[in-house]
């Protein structure tokens, strides 16, 4: 094979490679990408369908409910306009509390509610998730 | 008082700092007969810096709430030695530490004999450059973040330092970490002074030592890093592609490239412009690191602090500083010779590697500044989760691991003809060995695994051999060992990362007083829960049996603490660990009918993911305090 040939070769194998490295990244960027909303959002209908999702919102006091001896913790996240219940089966963060602003991970089953796979509280009990207000402006507002 | 003296220091500083740019760079004499005044200057800036920093500490041990930093940061309660850290615990202080060990760098750049009568210019000018840098951070910092600002009226008694910092690890994590950081100034500077001054492929080899003793702290701050957040943040990961951790990551990357890429320049003469180019994004990824953790702009669970105006600040120093050194780049670099590579000389792979490294940090800053720009453009909020890290970067990681093994056993300008023979033996040895391993040992799990087990084994067993490829002489050895080391460390974490990811278990229970659950071929038994007190907290602690085929093999006891009723509990896990496994607890809430919550992981070779940088930091060790000088001695 001449040295032309070779380098060709070499030309194309490298282009190749690149191309099909480059599709499988943005694949999976775009996969993997996890979209932040906020309750009245969601209830706008702008969730990602069959896709995980964020939702942040504060805590709804007197809202959060566990049967005895249950790994599943029930509560409502709300933003002052819209709520939702959202259950989770695991431990809770450490700052997770009523009242709190956390973010939760998850998706809407067919009832309406976030199921939801992971909570996020912030090493902070001032935090306030993107977009949310304090729970005493909330309550100016309903 | 004292935090005014402080505060004139820094004034001090400021004004030395501009003065050793000024005069070093150039603008007052354009010979180099001002050297002394400049190297003078640079020491007392870093002095100035450091007495400012005993002021602060004293006012902390002495607990003087009238400083708003210091009401913000510690109580009459805190243990003097966390005092101590608080320093460093928020914004203003970490800072300020950050600036002067950066100025601690430029001291020993000063004070260094590596140069001789050629590049006593160099010198001159890279220290200028160190000079700029300082002076811009303490600007920085007298303008948006002032330490030493006073509170008044001020209060009986301060907040407490979060209490996830109260660590020992923790204490020495951010030091650590920011001498990486600011240690890639030095890099920097030179090549920009090379770029100014002599503009050959003379400033790498000395900025490969510097270079490589940066590279040394931000391994071990990373390390430690993953140390802290696997036993103290409660949930046992050790690697989360926070923004945070990406920062330090996305540098060391790059630095990880620029040492490689000094040895060729140094010992071939070759890529000296792609070696300035490294020098300068290694740092620019360092002040960009600065920006996402001390801006606030990204969702992190690192932000303590956040500041837009200070965030501005940052960006627009990292502008000037960056922007300026590419221009100068562009304008002023010259190109090494040209020569025609050999595709297996050991050239053209430690060209090829640095490029994937390089691709590997280009990955990691797209998805750490994506959500950022897709905000700064208000199409909506976003994150990219960790499944986009853990797939993309396997796309520059695995052919590098490859190529890092063809490397050790290629020669320079030529490929080897001896290379296809060693190479024989050594793929095989890892094929068999990592065979063994992903489907003897442990189960066949999947392709990847297995793939990832080989290349581990490949990457050390290539480590391995150069020392005993060589017939045994110590002077042959002991030049071959930094990499040697480096690359075995660079093995046993992958070996780690491989398995703990493919074959660890973790799930949450809810177990009741006196009953069981299996964690893989573990038992745990949650045997009680008692209340007990601390120096400085109030805990509830499980005592949890763990046995293995019916024999008892430890009891741990994870915890719950109250540091102070008024904040959040947090939660101190249970660990029993060795080479082969981690056993980990962590308590969870009380769930009613004597029942509790449990966070349990089995992690097979988990302390390998340590073991490793710990062996790289060796490596490096060994490279600057016997390679060098052994090798001149005996030349």
């Amino acid at each position: 094979m001449l040295p032309r040939h070779q380098r060709f070769i070499g030309l194309i194998a490298i282009v190749i490679g690149v191309a099909l490295a480059s599709f499988f990244i943005l694949n999976s960027f775009q996969k993997n990408l996890l979209y932040y909303l906020t309750p009245i959002q969601v209830e706008l209908g702008e969730a990602p369908v069959n896709k995980e999702f964020r939702m942040g919102g504060l805590v709804l006091p007197d809202s959060f409910n566990r049967e005895e001896g249950s790994l599943i913790a029930e509560f409502t996240l709300t933003d002052g306009e819209a709520a939702f219940k959202v259950f989770y089966s695991g431990i809770l963060p450490d700052l997770f509390r009523e009242g709190q602003g956390i973010i939760v991970k998850g998706r809407l089953d067919e009832r309406g509610y976030f199921i939801a796979s992971e909570v996020l509280a912030k090493h902070d009990e001032n935090y306030m998730p993107p977009n949310i207000k304090p729970l005493e402006q909330m309550k100016e507002g309903l | 008082m004292i935090p005014e003296i402080g505060q004139i220091l820094l004034i001090v500083a400021l004004a030395s700092s501009l003065l050793q740019f000024c005069i070093g760079i150039g603008f007052y004499q354009k010979s180099i007969t001002h050297s002394g005044i400049v190297y003078n200057l640079s020491a007392v800036h870093s002095s100035a810096l450091l007495v400012a920093i005993v002021c602060l500490g004293y006012s902390f041990l002495i607990d003087d709430f009238s400083v708003l930093y210091i009401a913000l940061n510690s109580n009459t309660n805190l243990p003097n030695i966390y005092k101590i850290a608080a320093i460093w615990g928020a914004h203003e202080g970490s800072l300020l530490l950050w600036i002067f060990l950066l100025s601690l760098w430029g001291v020993l750049l000063s004070f260094s004999r590596k140069f001789n009568d050629q590049t006593k210019t160099l010198k001159l000018r890279s220290v200028a450059i160190m000079g700029l840098v300082s002076f811009c951070f303490i600007l920085f910092i007298l303008y948006t973040s002032n330490p030493f600002e006073r509170l008044f009226p001020f209060p009986e008694q301060g907040r407490s330092l979060n209490p996830l910092l109260q660590d020992p690890a923790l204490a020495i994590h951010p030091p650590i970490l920011y001498a990486g950081y600011v240690g890639l100034a030095v890099p920097f500077s030179l090549a920009i002074a090379s770029l100014i001054t002599i503009n050959d492929h003379q400033w790498a080899g000395i900025a490969r030592v510097w270079c490589i003793t940066a590279w040394l702290f931000l391994t071990g701050g990373i390390a430690l890093g993953s140390w802290w957040a696997y036993y103290e943040l409660g949930w046992g990961g050790w690697w989360f592609w926070d923004p945070v951790e990406n920062a330090s990551l996305m540098p060391w990357l790059v630095a990880t490239a620029l040492v490689h890429s000094l040895v060729v320049t140094e010992k071939q003469k070759l890529f000296n412009g792609f070696s300035v180019l490294l020098a300068i994004i290694a740092f620019s990824l360092s002040l960009l690191g600065t920006f996402l953790v001390r801006s606030g702009v990204l969702i992190s669970v690192h932000s303590f602090a956040s500041d837009p105006e200070r965030g501005m600040f940052i960006l627009a120093l990292i502008g000037v500083l960056t922007g300026g050194a590419l221009i100068l780049y562009a304008l002023r670099v010259k190109k090494g010779e040209k020569r025609s590579l050999e595709i297996l000389s050991r050239e053209s792979l430690l060209l090829l590697n640095n490029v994937f490294l390089c691709s590997a940090a280009a990955l990691i800053l797209i998805g750490t500044l994506y959500p950022l720009i897709i905000e700064l453009l208000n199409a909506g909020k976003i994150s990219v989760g960790p499944p986009y890290f853990n797939f993309v970067i396997l796309f520059p990681f695995l052919p590098l691991v490859f190529f890092i093994g063809l490397g050790v056993f290629s020669t320079w300008n030529s490929t080897s003809r001896n290379m296809m023979s060693s190479i024989k033996w050594v793929l095989a040895l890892s094929l068999i060995a990592g065979l063994v391993t992903a489907l003897i040992v442990f189960d066949y799990s999947s392709l990847l695994t297995t793939i990832g087990i080989i290349l581990a084994f490949w990457t050390l067993i290539s480590g391995l051999s150069p020392i005993f490829r060589k017939t045994f002489i110590f002077r042959d050895i002991i030049k071959v060992l930094p990499m040697s080391l480096a690359h075995i460390g660079l093995g046993l974490t992958i070996l780690g990362v491989t398995v703990t990811s493919s074959y660890g278990i973790t799930f949450d229970e809810s177990l009741r007083l006196g009953q069981s659950t299996k964690v893989g071929d573990y038992v745990f038994k949650l045997v009680e829960v008692n209340d007990s007190k601390g120096p400085n907290y109030d805990a509830r602690t499980a005592t949890v049996e763990i046995s293995l085929d019916g024999e008892e093999i430890a009891i741990i006891y994870p915890e719950k603490r109250i540091y102070d009723k008024n904040s959040p509990s947090m939660t101190e896990a249970g660990i029993e660990s060795n080479l082969r496994r981690d056993l980990f607890v962590a308590l969870g809430e009380e769930l009613g009918g004597n029942s509790w919550s449990l966070h349990l992981q089995y992690k097979p070779l988990l302390r390998l993911i340590w073991l490793g940088p710990f062996i790289m930091i060796l490596g490096g060790l060994v490279r600057i305090y016997l390679t060098k000088p052994l090798t001149r001695v005996m030349s």
